[in-house]
């Protein structure tokens, strides 16, 4: 479990650079475009996650976008 | 991990292991119920969706459609994209219309006549038959004529 100053710092780079986040967290290839869906489906062929997690976060983001 | 050591900071993204129910969930395809609900045809369209999964969604914006994008087991295939329209069927016509299945509905019978229509032809068809018999009868009792062509 991330301490809350780990947690700060992460939330900021979030917000400054997510793709290099997101990079660093998943191995995301250099060449991978900045899109979600790709990301998405990167994420998911290379086993990294499940289809009923993407299924949840796909949910929550529709919640927040409303 | 090394705590003891003031110069340690882990890195706080850590190194990410395929976690154990990704895993188990990729083995069990189409496990998951329910529905995606989606605004249009092309959000189902670019839904990612797992190798060797098959996930249904249900058209917010338009009653009764369905759509389902089923993957390949490899992530080079091409995604199998399928439109449904749901049809809401009259419960009671179709439990009548199992039990007692009239075929003639499905028939068309300007292609057909009746029986009693074909009783002239009938007629017709032994009058004729009877005539080639009697012709046959004659041909065959009417004695061949020889011809001596040294004659001539």
């Amino acid at each position: 479990m991330n301490n809350p100053m780990q947690m700060m710092q992460m939330l900021n780079q979030i917000k400054q650079n997510p793709m290099q986040m997101l990079s660093q967290r998943f191995n995301l290839p250099k060449n991978m475009p900045s899109n979600p869906q790709d990301i998405v489906q990167h994420l998911l062929n290379t086993n990294q996650v499940s289809q009923e997690q993407v299924n949840r976060a796909m949910q929550m983001r529709k919640m927040f976008m409303k | 991990m090394n705590y003891n050591n003031p110069y340690y900071y882990p890195n706080p993204y850590g190194s990410y292991q395929p976690s154990q129910s990704a895993q188990a969930y990729q083995a069990q395809p189409n496990s998951q119920g329910g529905f995606i609900g989606v605004q249009n045809e092309n959000e189902a369209r670019l839904y990612p969706v797992a190798p060797g999964n098959s996930v249904t969604f249900r058209d917010e914006s338009q009653p009764n459609t369905f759509y389902t994008k089923t993957m390949g087991n490899s992530p080079l295939d091409r995604p199998t994209f399928e439109r449904y329209r749901l049809v809401k069927e009259d419960v009671a016509a179709v439990t009548e219309a199992t039990e007692s299945p009239s075929k003639e509905k499905d028939i068309d019978l300007s292609a057909y006549v009746l029986k009693t229509d074909l009783q002239p032809f009938e007629d017709v068809i032994a009058a004729i038959k009877k005539d080639i018999a009697v012709l046959k009868d004659r041909t065959r009792k009417k004695p061949v004529r020889e011809v001596d062509y040294d004659d001539e």
